[in-house]
């Protein structure tokens, strides 16, 4: 009998084990890196419910007031805000409907002025993603922010893996339910013209970074 | 870096090895193992509050990597399996021994592969690995027994080829 009859399971985990970790391997990559991945990851995910949900914008029948290209066109807390970019309209129920107009100009600091009028507050920025870490809680967020269909339907964004936006599906934000210490942001990203809703950051705690989402020119 | 960014780079900077080495012994390709890898960890910041609070995080982190591998795999037309030259015995590591089992756990079927590795390199016992691959401890225990019958075979042969 070989010796190596005797050689129990452990024996042999253990043999596997040494010849598999002489084998040289990368050293980690720098932390900081794998994190700025992680994050990136997230907006590249947002960017694309975020394509979907903008590409609706023109499918919205509303009574639009004039349209006005560099300030919003409405009083404030009045109806219909419109620009040639986005259009806010408040609903009866208090919530604010958000849309954009593909194809305009686009300028972050009129919608984030648009949406502070309607009680809103917003940070609002293009190609450059802001969150907090730690994140605010998705419920919040769900709260707040919700993709909806014409019939009032949620749109499920708040589960894991990717969603299809039906086209003619709206941006919807309740005011009311934004938990004090914390804003809005919206990333609008050029490329595609996409306007992303990472919903909710602490208005005192969050960083940003700069760049357009993975797997974008 | 937060108190939370730190958490992780601490879990990270003590965890990439043997996770990278446990993948690694899955698919077999060095470079592949560290993309899939790295992509995981990515993964696990994302959802670190709810990775933070996994029994077991770094099997997380390697099953994680095992998935995207799949479903790189999976988006390609012709799925080939991982033949047992994939394994290659890098410069300095000795010949022999070392190349007969590389070659021999290459040829194992890739579930026999993955609860060997899990078991080696994250220390993990039959139940957590159940768990993690989402199949039942029995079977984790046919595939460990199989696993290591074929290893030994291995390396009962090659010694007694080398006397």
């Amino acid at each position: 009998m070989n010796v190596h009859d005797e050689m129990s399971d452990s024996e042999v985990l253990r043999t596997a084990a040494d010849v598999l970790s002489a084998i040289p391997v990368a050293g980690p990559p720098d932390a900081e890196a794998v994190m700025a991945r992680g994050r990136a990851r997230r907006r590249h995910h947002r960017a694309t419910l975020g394509l979907a949900s903008t590409t609706a914008a023109a499918a919205v029948a509303i009574s639009l007031a004039a349209a006005l290209g560099g300030s919003p066109a409405s009083a404030p807390g009045v109806g219909t805000i419109q620009t040639t970019a986005f259009t806010l309209v408040q609903n009866a129920n208090g919530t604010v409907t958000l849309t954009l107009t593909q194809g305009q100009m686009f300028d972050p600091s009129v919608l984030q002025r648009a949406l502070a009028r309607d009680g809103i507050p917003a940070l609002v920025k293009i190609d450059t993603f802001c969150a907090s870490y730690p994140a605010v809680p998705w419920a919040d967020a769900r709260a707040v922010w919700s993709v909806r269909l014409p019939d009032g339907t949620r749109v499920p964004l708040f589960t894991p893996g990717e969603h299809t936006i039906p086209p003619d599906a709206v941006n919807v934000i309740n005011p009311a339910t934004i938990p004090a210490g914390t804003e809005l942001f919206f990333d609008y990203v050029n490329h595609d013209q996409t306007l992303i809703g990472d919903p909710l950051i602490y208005t005192n705690s969050y960083s940003c970074i700069k760049g357009s989402p993975p797997g974008t020119p | 870096m937060s108190n939370e960014q730190a958490e992780f780079a601490e879990f990270f900077q003590a965890s990439w090895e043997p996770c990278l080495r446990a993948v690694m012994a899955v698919v077999g390709r060095s470079q592949l193992a560290e993309d899939q890898v790295a992509e995981a960890f990515a993964r696990a910041w994302v959802s670190w509050q709810k990775v933070r609070r996994h029994p077991a995080p770094r099997a997380w982190v390697v099953r994680t990597a095992l998935n995207t591998g799949a479903s790189w795999w999976r988006k390609r037309s012709r799925e080939l399996p991982l033949a047992a030259h994939d394994l290659t015995t890098p410069d300095g590591l000795g010949g022999g021994l070392d190349a007969a089992l590389l070659t021999a756990l290459g040829r194992l079927p890739t579930r026999q592969r993955e609860v060997i590795a899990l078991r080696i390199f994250l220390d993990l016992d039959t139940d957590t690995i159940a768990r993690q691959l989402g199949i039942e401890a029995g079977t984790v225990r046919t595939h460990l027994s199989r696993g290591v019958a074929a290893l030994r075979r291995e390396l009962m042969t090659n010694t007694t080829e080398a006397e």
